[in-house]
C-alpha cells in the first residue's frame, strides 16, 4: 500500500480519538502497522498472535478506559468471529474494527473467498460497517464509525478496498 | 485441592483488585462468594485471559487477577506468547485445572488429563513465573504473592473435579448488568468517563 494512504488511516484513527490498537500484521495494511508501532503515532499498539485474542485485548482495554481499534485482515475476521460475536452481541462493547478488504474489485490477486465471507460475517455478528472505496473518504469514515460505535455501544467496522489503499 | 476452598479463602482478601473469570464452574463459584463491582465474570470460554491482558495494559497501576480453566485455556493457547512478551507486572493468572470439561452438565477429560502440562506450555511461551501447584498451602502462598508483589504470575492449580458449582443457585445477573457494574466501578475509581452513553 502507498505510504500516504497509510497516513490517512492513522490520521483517521487519531482524529477519532483512538489511543489503543491491537492487531496481527498483514501485507495489505503493513504500512499502517509500521506507523502504529512508532511512538509518535500517539497510539499504543499491541501485536497479538491471533485476531481472536486481539479482540479480547481490545475489550479489556476499552473497559479500562482506552479507545481501542482492532486492526485485522479479512482472514483474521474469520478467526475472530466467536470472540467478536460474544463481545458485540452479549457484552455490547464498542470496538472499532478496521479491515483492508481483500477480494473486492480492484484487488490484483484472486481472493474472492473474502468477498464472499467478510460482509456476511459482519452482518451475522450484527456489526454495522462501511465500505470505503475512495481515499478521500478514509478519515471521515473512520471518525464517523468510531463515534457511532461509542454512542451505540456496539462494534462497527470499516472495510478499505484496494481502490482506496493503492 | 478444591477450587471452592481456594475461592473461599481468597475472596475476603480482595480489595480493589480487578478480577476477570472465564466460563463455567469458577464463574458460578466466584460469583457466589464475591459480590464486588470489581469482578467481571465473563460468560465466555477462551476470552478471559485476553480481556485481562487488555485491562492490565490499560490500567498498569491496578492489580488484575484472571481465573481461567484448563478447557478455556486450551481453547486460547495463542494468548500465551503474547502474555509472555507483554509481561504485564500487574497481572496474575490462576488456571484451575480439573482436567475436565466440567460445566453444568458434562464431565469429559481434557488434554491435561493426558500428557499436556499447561505450566510447561506457558514456560515454553516465555512466561518466567509459571508454576504448577497441587496443594492448598501452595495456592495460599501464590495468591498472597499475587496480592502483595509485582510481577507477572501464571499459576496452574491442579484441582479435583468438584461439582460444588452445580449445587449453587445461579445468579440472575445479566451479562450486560455485569458489564455496566464493572465499568461504572472503573469510572468511579479511575475518575474518568468510559461510557459515551446512549442518551
Amino acid at each position: 500500500m502507498k505510504e500516504e494512504k497509510a497516513k490517512l488511516i492513522v490520521q483517521g484513527m487519531k482524529e477519532a480519538g483512538v489511543d489503543f490498537a491491537v492487531g496481527v500484521p498483514d501485507a495489505q495494511f503493513i504500512e499502517v502497522y509500521k506507523m502504529l508501532e512508532r511512538s509518535e503515532s500517539g497510539i499504543r499498539y499491541v501485536g497479538a498472535a491471533n485476531e481472536a485474542e486481539a479482540a479480547g485485548i481490545c475489550m479489556g482495554a476499552w473497559a479500562g478506559g482506552k479507545k481501542p481499534a482492532l486492526v485485522i485482515a479479512t482472514s483474521g475476521l474469520l478467526v475472530a468471529t466467536y470472540h467478536i460475536a460474544r463481545i458485540n452481541l452479549l457484552h455490547e462493547i464498542p470496538l472499532l474494527i478496521l479491515i483492508p478488504y481483500r477480494g473486492d474489485l480492484g484487488d490484483p490477486r484472486w481472493l474472492g473467498m473474502y468477498q464472499k465471507t467478510t460482509e456476511p460475517a459482519l452482518k451475522a455478528m450484527d456489526v454495522p460497517y462501511r465500505v470505503v472505496r475512495r481515499s478521500e473518504d478514509v478519515v471521515r469514515t473512520i471518525k464517523e464509525c468510531h463515534e457511532s460505535a461509542r454512542a451505540w455501544l456496539r462494534s462497527a467496522a470499516v472495510l478499505f478496498t484496494e481502490e482506496a489503499l493503492w | 485441592m478444591i477450587r471452592y476452598d481456594c475461592f473461599e479463602w481468597l475472596a475476603p482478601q480482595m480489595k480493589d483488585e480487578l478480577v476477570v473469570t472465564s466460563l463455567s464452574g469458577q464463574r458460578v463459584e466466584w460469583g457466589h462468594l464475591s459480590h464486588r463491582d470489581a469482578d467481571l465474570t465473563l460468560g465466555s470460554m477462551g476470552n478471559a485471559l485476553a480481556v485481562g491482558m487488555g485491562l492490565a495494559i490499560a490500567l498498569p497501576h491496578r492489580k488484575v487477577f484472571v481465573f481461567e480453566s484448563d478447557g478455556s485455556l486450551l481453547l486460547s493457547l495463542f494468548n500465551l506468547p503474547t502474555l509472555a512478551n507483554l509481561n504485564p507486572p500487574n497481572l496474575a493468572v490462576f488456571v484451575f485445572d480439573n482436567q475436565k470439561y466440567s460445566g453444568t452438565r458434562i464431565s469429559w477429560p481434557t488434554a491435561t488429563a493426558g500428557k499436556t502440562d499447561l505450566a510447561a506450555i506457558a514456560k515454553g511461551a516465555g512466561v518466567e513465573h509459571s508454576v504448577l501447584i497441587r496443594e492448598f498451602e501452595e495456592f495460599k502462598r501464590e495468591a498472597t504473592g499475587a496480592l502483595k508483589e509485582s510481577g507477572l504470575r501464571f499459576v496452574v492449580c491442579k484441582i479435583e473435579e468438584s461439582l460444588v458449582h452445580r449445587k449453587i443457585v445461579r445468579s440472575n445477573v445479566d451479562l450486560l448488568e455485569t458489564k455496566y457494574k464493572f465499568v461504572r466501578y472503573l469510572e468511579r475509581t479511575e475518575g474518568k468517563p468510559i461510557f459515551a452513553g446512549r442518551g
